[in-house]
């Protein structure tokens, strides 16, 4: 804001500062050596260790555990085929729900599945449309206004930059391909999950898909998602998709 | 919608004894806080077993935080730098009323009509969301449990769950007041049901929302971005959806890099509600870039200091490290008991007894007073916080301003200490009388004051004989 308040603020901050014991300031590391540690942690983590079929299983455990749905497929080709049998299961469970967020509005409409313009999951489809684009199933890109307006997009389609096995959590990257919105404004969320992709810690996965965006830039949001939505505000109860997804299937696949 | 059911000033002009006493007779209150041990106590033990590591990284995060406040200077403008870059606005404000004001002109200027809100702790501290509809605004608590006492106009009594206090009735009847254009005879009974209602009705507030506003649990001075964590996935809509997101914060929620944030994101939720990670954390860094569909054109970062640059440089510097889990509130007996709103303050339990006095001067002056002393909280901090240290500290300076009257029998008990034989001697006489006082059934009628203290714990029994008495004794007896 206005430059005087700046200046009063760090003031506060320098004056209190100088009233500290010395000693203790001269035995803290300054800035610059910290952030050497901190690129030689840094650098283990951009090349991990290989230890991908126990990051795999680690990493279904947990999510599993934290309520999400994981599917392995045997290959890419698999994955249109998939993407559609969740869409099914979940317009079954939901065809007989007095919920008026989950009305699709005419049984006979097709289901909608939300997605990002996403080259990845074009090239994933391709020779396969048809599955996902015909009388009972629709592919709608963002900005949708039946998503919008709560109604009948129900289902978003995205997938992960990276994975981190350590709690179960997908790491998303937004773009113009991964629009933030989608993971969180549906009710039934699929996450397509390479996985080549699946790391163990945090940092691996941070890196990873850090290396994979754009000029190796930040992007403006990266969610860390580890299951449904949920909350414990009516006493204390857990309860699914409170704003976010009541559900959270994960496809992994291996990449040809 | 103002002003609250029962007014602050009211509740703080009760002081703390007359809240708490109001707080152990509440029967609804004392219902919900039943749940608190069963809930967080066990599942922060049950995370932690499954975490062996959680004392190194513990030891980490203590140092993560002294290093960054030491050179607090450096880090706040590194963030300021590579915000700036990202498109993002760095405001700072002193007081309560400097953040509500740059917030207000935020809005004024974006000609905003209504604002979407996570839950926030500066934003309670600085009063955001009443001062925001007194301007004019529509702005709508979208976290749940803050959307359930925004209904109700009261504050938060928990700071992860702001909401532990209500029960199911009580939500009820304030689903049926509020939402009016939902039919009145609808099923309200499992948690299912409220949380879906609410979905419902917030989901339009969100998208039709010109401003989002979220707090922040940590800010990464590399990188510029700030952290939200949540589990409801509401913060994320309020960040993502409106043309314009506002993140209210403060300066010791800055950390050096991302791995400095992911060693303080392995301890917060196990520490505050027992999940290995909530979930969803998200780094939010700046504006829309110019080719994403979706995203706020405006972003903005509001650093609050309100007395935290006071704490810097003395003891209360430890209390910095706070990341705001709960945890001390969870195990701490006085807070079981009484809840969060017999503390008159948005900060409750032993954190908030180290905190309020700092943010709100006399008014909460008797906080560090709440509490037995029993440890707890230092233990399971994940930060390591002397919290009973501090509060100590509070007691003394607000006794020394209190003067003798209130320090005389502590003078007396010294001078008494200091000379064995009239020690003794004053034991001797003295104990034989209390011992036959706590024993009476009518102790109350002899000592009335006790009455209160006697309704929900017994006095225990005091022997005649003192303990150094009785040790020479047995020590006699045994040679
Ligand atoms: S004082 Fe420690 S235990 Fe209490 S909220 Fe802060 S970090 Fe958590």
């Amino acid at each position: 804001m206005t430059n005087s308040s700046k200046t009063q603020f760090l003031k506060d901050i320098s004056t209190a500062v100088k009233g500290r014991d010395g000693g203790l300031i001269k035995a803290e590391i300054t800035p610059q050596d910290w952030a050497k540690q901190t690129s030689v942690t840094r650098e283990k983590s951009r090349s991990p260790s290989a230890n991908k079929t126990s990051n795999i299983e680690k990493l279904t455990k947990i999510l599993e555990g934290q309520s999400a749905t994981i599917y392995h497929l045997e290959s890419a080709s698999k994955v249109p085929s998939q993407i559609a049998n969740c869409a099914k299961n979940w317009a079954k469970r939901t065809q007989n729900s007095n919920d008026p967020a989950l009305d699709r509005g005419e049984e006979t409409d097709p289901i909608e599945i939300a997605y990002g313009d996403n080259s990845t999951l074009k090239e994933l489809i391709k020779g396969n449309e048809a599955m996902l684009n015909n009388d009972t199933i629709k592919l709608v890109s963002w900005p949708t206004q039946p998503l919008l307006s709560e109604g009948d997009a129900l289902i978003s389609l995205t997938i992960a930059d990276a994975a981190a096995s350590e709690t179960g959590t997908l790491f998303m990257l937004s773009s113009n391909e991964n629009p933030t919105p989608l993971n969180f404004l549906s009710a039934c969320h699929i996450v397509l999950l390479p996985s080549d992709k699946i790391c163990e810690t945090y940092e691996e996965a941070y890196h990873s898909s850090l290396s994979h965006s754009a000029k190796n830039n930040i992007p403006r949001t990266i969610n860390m998602i580890s299951g449904p939505s949920r909350t414990a505000d009516i006493e204390q109860a857990l309860t699914l998709g409170a704003h976010g997804p009541m559900e959270l299937n994960v496809l992994i696949y291996d990449e040809a | 919608m103002s002003q609250p059911h029962v007014s602050e000033k009211e509740q703080l002009n009760k002081g703390l004894k007359g809240r708490a006493h109001e707080a152990l007779t509440d029967a609804n209150l004392q219902k919900a806080l039943s749940v608190i041990g069963k809930g967080f106590v066990n599942k922060r033990a049950m995370a932690l077993e499954g975490c062996p590591q959680f004392k190194a990284l513990s030891d980490r995060a203590v140092a993560i935080k002294r290093h960054t406040l030491t050179h607090l200077e450096h880090y706040l403008e590194q963030f300021e730098q590579a915000l700036n870059a990202q498109g993002g606005q760095l405001h700072f404000a002193s007081t309560p009323g400097q953040a509500r004001d740059i917030i207000t002109q935020i809005c004024k200027e974006q000609n905003a009509k209504s604002i979407a809100k996570g839950k926030t702790m500066v934003g309670e501290e600085i009063n955001l969301t009443h001062h925001l509809e007194d301007e004019g605004f529509e702005c709508v608590e979208t976290d749940l449990g803050e959307y359930l006492i925004q209904l109700r106009n009261e504050i938060p009594s928990h700071i992860i769950a702001p909401a532990v206090h209500l029960t199911r009735e009580e939500i009820r009847d304030d689903f049926k007041t509020a939402h009016k254009s939902l039919p009145r005879d609808r099923e309200l009974e499992t948690p299912q049901d409220f949380v879906k209602e609410a979905r419902g009705i917030l989901r339009e507030k969100f998208i039709n929302a010109d401003v989002g506003i979220t707090g922040a649990n940590l800010l990464i001075a590399e990188t510029g971005s700030t952290t939200l964590v949540t589990n409801e996935g509401n913060g994320d809509l309020c960040s993502s959806l409106p043309n314009t997101h506002i993140v209210i914060s403060s300066f010791e929620k800055l950390v050096p890099t991302f791995e400095d944030a992911s060693t303080i994101l392995r301890l917060l939720a196990r520490s505050a509600t027992g999940q290995a990670i909530s979930t969803y954390t998200s780094f939010i860094t700046g504006a829309k870039r110019p080719d994403d569909l979706t995203g706020p054109n405006n972003f903005h970062v509001v650093l609050l200091d309100n007395g935290r640059s006071q704490m810097l440089g003395s003891d209360f510097e430890d209390m910095l490290r706070c990341i705001r889990c709960g945890a001390c509130l969870n195990h701490c007996p006085v807070y079981q008991n009484i809840g969060g709103h017999a503390y008159g303050s948005v900060y409750p339990g032993p954190m908030g007894a180290v905190l309020s006095p700092q943010f709100m001067g006399e008014k909460s002056q008797d906080l560090p007073f709440a509490s037995s002393f029993c440890g707890r909280c230092n233990e399971v901090c994940p930060m390591q916080i002397p919290l009973t240290k501090l509060m100590r500290q509070w007691r003394q300076k607000a006794t020394n301003k209190a003067g003798l009257v209130a320090n005389l029998p502590m003078h007396l008990w010294a001078s008494l200490a200091k000379r064995p034989r009239l020690y003794n001697w004053a034991m001797a006489i003295g104990l034989p009388m209390v011992s036959w006082v706590t024993k009476q059934k009518t102790i109350t009628n002899i000592i009335p004051a006790l009455a209160a203290w006697q309704k929900h714990r017994s006095l225990p029994n005091i022997e005649k004989k003192s303990f150094q008495v009785q040790y020479q004794t047995d020590k006699k007896n045994k040679e």
